[in-house]
């Protein structure tokens, strides 16, 4: 996945980089203390790390994806004790199976240093729910749900969060989703939508 | 104000019961137009008498779907839709979507055009502040700051719009650096800027930091443990007036920041208070951060790339070059298309950490575009802070949040 | 109610019309309702730079009971929309609508599924103020001209009649749809 290409900037030249300044650890999986100890610890779920511009990304199996982040916030070695972000990611149009990608981004506020896990998963799968270890999980979690409806298992208060609780049109960042949607917005007391100027352009 | 019972079917009940049995609770709809919700946010709080017993923030009256627009524009094309997410400091938004591009592309802006990042970013930092300062002090009751934190920020637009001609929806960087050349008198205005802007601040804090109304509102009202804050993944001031040590400036610097020689405040309560403490001393710290880098910037230098294949060519050489032109066709017409991948480049907003979250797939619109807005993130403190608290408090609360509906909702 | 559409129009109906209006367009009371960017720009408006405030007697209410003039600034949204509609019906008559921005023209950028395409399809707009956010000058443009507006409000005198105003509306919103064809 990860494949250098040319870029004939200056990026090639030797020298102080800004994106390439160790916040993400050894850049080798090999020699990374958190590939190493997941995969001693949980050699059957480890699935691969993937080391891209220097961001270590760490792929396990859906199941065990609790465990393994609960494992690399406690470790007394790892600590990685802030969850940055929790999204997902439609890989509709990438590959057949499986659907979704859940990417949990960590960071180790002691250590400094960040972490990406990422799970598969496909549609209708529970995934395990971060709330238990982190309490921050909670409305990120919700977001997920609402924008590619994944079922997170043991979450607290899963609903809709940022469109209206009686939306029925689906899951808006899903790839097939359109991005006007399926329906237009009906003035109170019309029938039918209000004409729209239209683009000059063709969107997808 | 609506009556509702909270447990067991309603029955009918004499008001003087009501008023009475204090184990009565009542629901009690906040927003989403209100003055002090800052936008569009809806509350729904439960109270018993005077205090809140729950708290359910309803988000999503500002949701326009900016991630679904960046799965479906051109790399550069969504440049313009980061400004309108937090709106009150859109350089800071450009900045991180562009780095995290340009981390993906492998590239990076020379040094002098990374000095005015910088510049740039510390002035939307400053702007952020003003406009909560003003507001955070308006909904407490002190409405003449309002009145002088909007005074100052004008001379913030003022040199936004000196560079690039928006006063609040810059979109000032591109690919590879900056598109406009520095206009003449710009150091000279951030400078004049640097040197006024001080004494106004020492102005703000002496009519709020002693203020007996002021202390009484904020001092011990919403306060944040440092467990939970980190639990709760709090960034920002709400993190920092708490005593946790994470400011991304510092723990994974970007840009130049290593460079550069400021502190991280730190509140010791984590209540309103620290954390207004926190914000005043980083707006001074920014104003630092800038005069450093007046001081180091090259005065002349190139302020984009020119080869690489990612930046659009400069308008000279379009003008007299075939290969620049075509160039500068495709790139319009086409875009460019980084290597497959993935990158989370993470800065330091005025209100915690933004994060970037790109995924490419080789083609030239990006595969998904992830804004780990920090307001969002932060808001989630609100119920824990409005536990237990009063009523009048709530406003205090989504102040000192420092949230942007734009950013929250995207 | 009141006596409005009670008299026919004559010197003295118009008279005090003339005088209620000038008082009205000289006291531009509006509701303060932020939606998105505009907003800060609406609030700029009213700091002291441009002091939208002291120059046209327009002074901010949080509730729409006491305001005249309502400025739509920023997205509209389909969460959103009932919200306006509502504040709006909750104005006291007469009332006027400013929308701010492209936003709450068209749209603006946000041609996604969660954004009303222009917040006319909601409530009647008076004056549409472009930009994407609008200048406070801009602003400033756009209140004289609806203060242009203002003044030629009938009150005493009979206005147009409800109906023939809604004929008219779905009359000329037939025309732009048969002129655009049905949408793609």
């Amino acid at each position: 996945m990860a494949e250098e290409q040319q870029t004939g900037g200056p990026a090639d030249s030797p020298g102080r980089r800004i994106w390439a300044t160790g916040h993400w650890g050894p850049t080798e999986p090999e020699e990374h203390p958190a590939v190493i100890a997941v995969r001693e610890r949980f050699p059957d779920s480890f699935v691969d790390a993937v080391n891209f511009r220097d961001e270590m990304t760490i792929r396990v199996d859906r199941p065990a994806l609790r465990e393994i982040v609960l494992f690399l916030r406690d470790e007394s070695s790892l600590r990685y004790n802030f969850l940055s972000d929790l999204t997902a990611v439609d890989m509709l149009r990438l590959r057949d199976n499986p659907r979704f990608d859940v990417v949990v981004q960590l960071y180790s506020i002691p250590r400094r240093q960040r972490l990406r896990v990422k799970a598969a998963f496909n549609d209708g799968d529970p995934v395990p729910s971060m709330t238990l270890l982190y309490e921050g999980a909670n409305w990120l979690e919700r977001e997920a749900y609402d924008m590619f409806g994944i079922v997170f298992e043991g979450h607290p208060d899963l609903r809709r969060m940022l469109l209206p609780d009686d939306w029925d049109e689906g899951h808006p960042l899903r790839k097939d989703y359109p991005l006007r949607g399926y329906r237009e917005y009906v003035q109170p007391g019309f029938e039918n939508p209000a004409p729209r100027v239209r683009s000059r352009f063709r969107r997808p | 104000m609506s009556l509702e019972i909270s447990q067991g079917t309603p029955v009918e009940i004499s008001e003087e019961r009501a008023l009475t049995d204090s184990r009565r609770q009542m629901v009690l709809n906040m927003g989403p137009q209100h003055p002090s919700t800052h936008g569009v946010l809806r509350v729904i709080l439960t109270m018993e008498g005077e205090t809140i017993v729950g708290c359910d923030p309803v988000l999503g009256y500002l949701h326009r779907g900016v991630e679904k627009l960046g799965e479906t524009h051109r790399y550069s094309q969504f440049v313009p839709w980061t400004d309108r997410t937090d709106y009150v400091a859109a350089p800071s938004n450009n900045l991180g979507y562009i780095l995290a591009v340009e981390r993906l592309c492998g590239i990076e802006a020379p040094e002098r055009a990374t000095y005015w990042r910088m510049i740039m970013g510390e002035l939307a930092r400053l702007a952020s502040h003003l406009v909560w300062l003003g507001t955070h002090a308006l909904d407490i009751g002190a409405l003449s700051m309002s009145l002088y934190c909007f005074r100052e920020r004008e001379l913030i637009l003022d040199i936004f719009e000196t560079f690039c001609g928006a006063r609040l929806t810059t979109n000032m960087m591109e690919m590879g650096g900056f598109s406009r050349p520095i206009p003449d008198n710009l150091p000279g205005m951030v400078r004049d800027f640097c040197n006024i802007f001080p004494e106004k601040q020492v102005e703000y804090e002496s009519l709020l930091s002693a203020n007996p109304i002021w202390l009484s509102r904020t001092r011990g009202v919403g306060v944040i443990e440092p467990d939970a804050a980190i639990s709760m993944s709090l960034t920002g001031a709400c993190l920092r007036g708490s005593g946790i040590n994470y400011d991304v400036r510092k723990a994974t610097p970007y840009l130049y920041y290593d460079r550069m020689d400021f502190e991280v405040p730190l509140g010791t309560r984590g209540d309103v208070y620290d954390r207004y403490l926190v914000r005043m001393e980083e707006m001074r710290q920014s104003i630092s951060i800038i005069e450093q880098c007046l001081d180091q910037m090259p005065t002349d230098g190139p302020l984009s790339l020119t080869e690489s294949p990612y930046v659009i060519p400069p308008h000279d050489s379009v003008m007299k070059t075939a290969e620049d032109m075509q160039r500068h066709f495709i790139w319009v017409i086409k875009g460019f298309s980084p290597p497959k991948g993935e990158v989370y480049q993470a800065i330091e907003h005025s209100k915690g950490e933004l994060g970037y979250y790109v995924v490419s797939d080789g083609t030239p619109i990006p595969y998904r575009v992830r804004l780990r807005t920090p307001d969002f993130v932060n808001l989630q403190s609100l119920p824990y802070m409005a536990q237990g608290a009063a009523l009048a408090d709530v406003v205090a609360l989504i102040g000192t949040i420092d949230i942007v509906l734009g950013s929250v909702d995207r | 109610m009141g006596i409005e559409d009670r008299f026919e129009k004559s010197i003295l109906t118009t008279s005090v019309d003339s005088v209620f209006n000038w008082a009205r367009r000289s006291s531009l009371w509006w509701l303060q309702f932020g939606l998105a960017c505009c907003a800060i720009e609406m609030i700029s408006a009213a700091m002291p730079r441009f002091d939208i405030s002291e120059r046209f007697g327009m002074l901010y209410r949080a509730s729409p009971r006491q305001a005249d003039l309502m400025i739509v600034s920023g997205t509209v949204t389909k969460k959103m929309a009932p919200v306006v509609r509502q504040l709006y019906d909750q104005m006291a008559e007469p009332k006027w609508v400013i929308s701010m921005g492209s936003c709450a023209n068209i749209g603006g950028p946000f041609d996604t599924y969660a954004v009303v395409q222009g917040v006319d399809q909601v409530i009647p707009v008076d004056v549409y103020v472009p930009g994407c956010p609008p200048l406070p000058e801009a602003l400033y443009y756009g209140v004289l001209e609806l203060q242009n507006k203002v003044i030629r409000y009938d009150t005493i005198a009979r206005k147009q009649s409800v109906d023939e105003a809604e004929a008219f509306r779905e009359q000329s919103r037939a025309e732009a749809q048969a002129e655009l064809g049905p949408r793609r």
